[in-house]
């Protein structure tokens, strides 16, 4: 006697067509791993397109006005473009030339890849000292080697300040060594919403309430993006600043509110955040050194990166 | 009603209409791994609520779940090298009806093949998907989903043994 198709699918059916699932814990579980994934879908960076993509039309839904006219349509309202910012997009601002770059990832001569501690130790000195957070973890996501960084990138860190009741502070910078080869940067950099792979990341998980791109003296460009809380069992309000420097690194960073408190640090907070010439993927052997022994550190607690690329649909 | 409460509602309706399916779904994928299969079901479905504009659109919603479901099964493979085996606790009650033998049998049986074999035979036998949406779900050539049909049941007569004549006389 052999076991053919319609014996398996009997037999599957058999097997698990009486089981009964905890369908109300499925729902439940499902609806607050869904708020995780948005939450860590706004610091993910990068343009993975998620494969599923192609299942179904990825038409945007949502469309902002020209630059310079000051608003534009969401679903939910309008989004403000912030003074003295533009809409972004194609044309609203000047990328730097990074013809110059070397065209792989690799790290300079007398340099190392930054260590998680060293990148939490600078979040804690550049946070102000009343926002200072009472742990700190960080991971660097890129080619390793024996635990250590091979020095061929790219990198991809977060370095975060825990969130929930006993932080003082919340908020996550975000490095990611190679952005300037991303295929969409001009549509990146651009308050245009929607839900492919040519929107920003940022506005495909939540509408924004206002957002802003510029070009900087430098020539870096950064944009700043604000979101409403839909109160305490919705989406969380924050803010975020991301900045694309001439060097090819993109520097993020994010803070938001839980349960519909307001986030603890504003646009322009997070925008000196980020424009800090601290954050650096590579640097002198002595940084990594001095952060040995930096408090307090609790290493990544894996909330984040565990499976974070899948995620960026 | 706001646009967000009603997208929540729309959501949680999917989700308590279909998590059924999706939980059995999974809990052949893990070969009958109780707990895994509740936390492969409830990240099918949280990426689902992430990106509910993006699903609600989509022609056929239970099939992009689906596939989010398999695709997780596989990238979570990837990720943990651990053996897998059929949880020894299982809720109280949970299997309800059925042939416990057969039950025990077979979960055991398709917990022994590789993981990728595993979906395959789900979504052929279980999910009834043709050899092409089959293929289509995880990304593999017809010809070898085919092929890795084949000596995955194969494989699976061999690990059934004498068990198969339960099997075979449902």
């Amino acid at each position: 006697m052999k076991l053919d198709e319609q014996d398996l699918g009997a037999a599957m059916a058999e097997a698990v067509g009486g089981v009964r699932p905890p369908v109300t814990r499925l729902v439940e579980g499902a609806a607050l791993r869904g708020r995780r994934f948005r939450a860590r879908r706004r610091l993910a960076v990068g343009t993975a397109t998620c494969a599923l993509a192609a299942v179904v039309a990825g038409s945007s839904w949502l469309a902002v006005g020209g630059a310079g006219n000051g608003t534009g349509e969401r679903a939910g309202g309008t989004i403000r473009t912030m003074p003295g910012m533009t809409d972004g997009g194609p044309g609203e601002v000047t990328f730097p030339d990074f013809s110059g770059l070397p065209r792989e990832d690799t790290t300079p001569p007398g340099k190392e890849v930054v260590t998680d501690r060293a990148l939490a130790q600078v979040l804690d000195e550049l946070l102000p000292r009343d926002a200072r957070s009472e742990a700190y973890s960080a991971v660097v996501n890129g080619p390793r080697a024996d635990g250590k960084a091979t020095g061929t990138g790219p990198y991809d860190i977060i370095v975060r300040t825990p969130a929930g009741p006993a932080a003082v502070s919340d908020a996550d910078v975000h490095l990611y060594s190679a952005f300037h080869r991303s295929r969409y940067l001009g549509e990146l950099f651009s308050c245009a919403a929607g839900e492919d792979e040519r929107t920003h990341l940022a506005l495909r998980a939540q509408d924004p309430a206002s957002c802003g791109v510029r070009n900087l003296a430098d020539g870096s460009v950064l944009m700043l993006l604000t979101f409403e809380s839909d109160g305490p069992n919705g989406e969380d309000g924050g803010n975020s600043a991301w900045l694309l420097r001439p060097d090819g690194v993109l520097v993020s960073a994010a803070s938001y509110g839980a349960g519909g408190s307001a986030p603890a640090h504003t646009p322009a907070d997070l925008e000196r955040l980020v424009t800090s010439e601290r954050w650096q993927v590579y640097v002198d052997p002595g940084v990594n050194e001095r952060a040995e022994d930096f408090r307090p550190f609790r290493g990544f607690d894996g909330a984040v990166p565990d499976g974070g690329r899948e995620d960026l649909g | 009603m706001g646009r967000h409460e009603d997208r929540q509602e729309e959501f949680r309706e999917f989700a308590a209409t279909r998590g059924a399916r999706l939980f059995r779904t999974a809990l052949l994928l893990t070969g009958g791994d109780w707990h895994a299969a509740e936390d492969l079901a409830q990240t099918a479905l949280g990426k689902a609520y992430a990106s509910w504009g993006r699903v609600r659109r989509a022609d056929n919603r239970d099939a992009y779940v689906r596939s989010v479901l398999v695709r997780a099964h596989l990238s979570q493979r990837r990720l943990k090298s651990s053996g897998e085996r059929p949880s020894a606790e299982l809720p109280e009650g949970a299997y309800g009806d059925g042939d416990p033998a057969l039950r025990v049998a077979l979960l055991q049986a398709l917990a022994q093949l590789p993981p990728k074999d595993r979906a395959v035979l789900v979504l052929r036998y279980w999910e009834d998907r043709s050899v092409e949406q089959t293929a289509a779900e995880l990304g593999l050539r017809a010809g070898t989903v085919r092929n890795r049909s084949m000596s995955a049941l194969a494989r699976l007569r061999e690990l059934l043994g004498g068990d198969r004549e339960s099997l075979t006389t449902i």
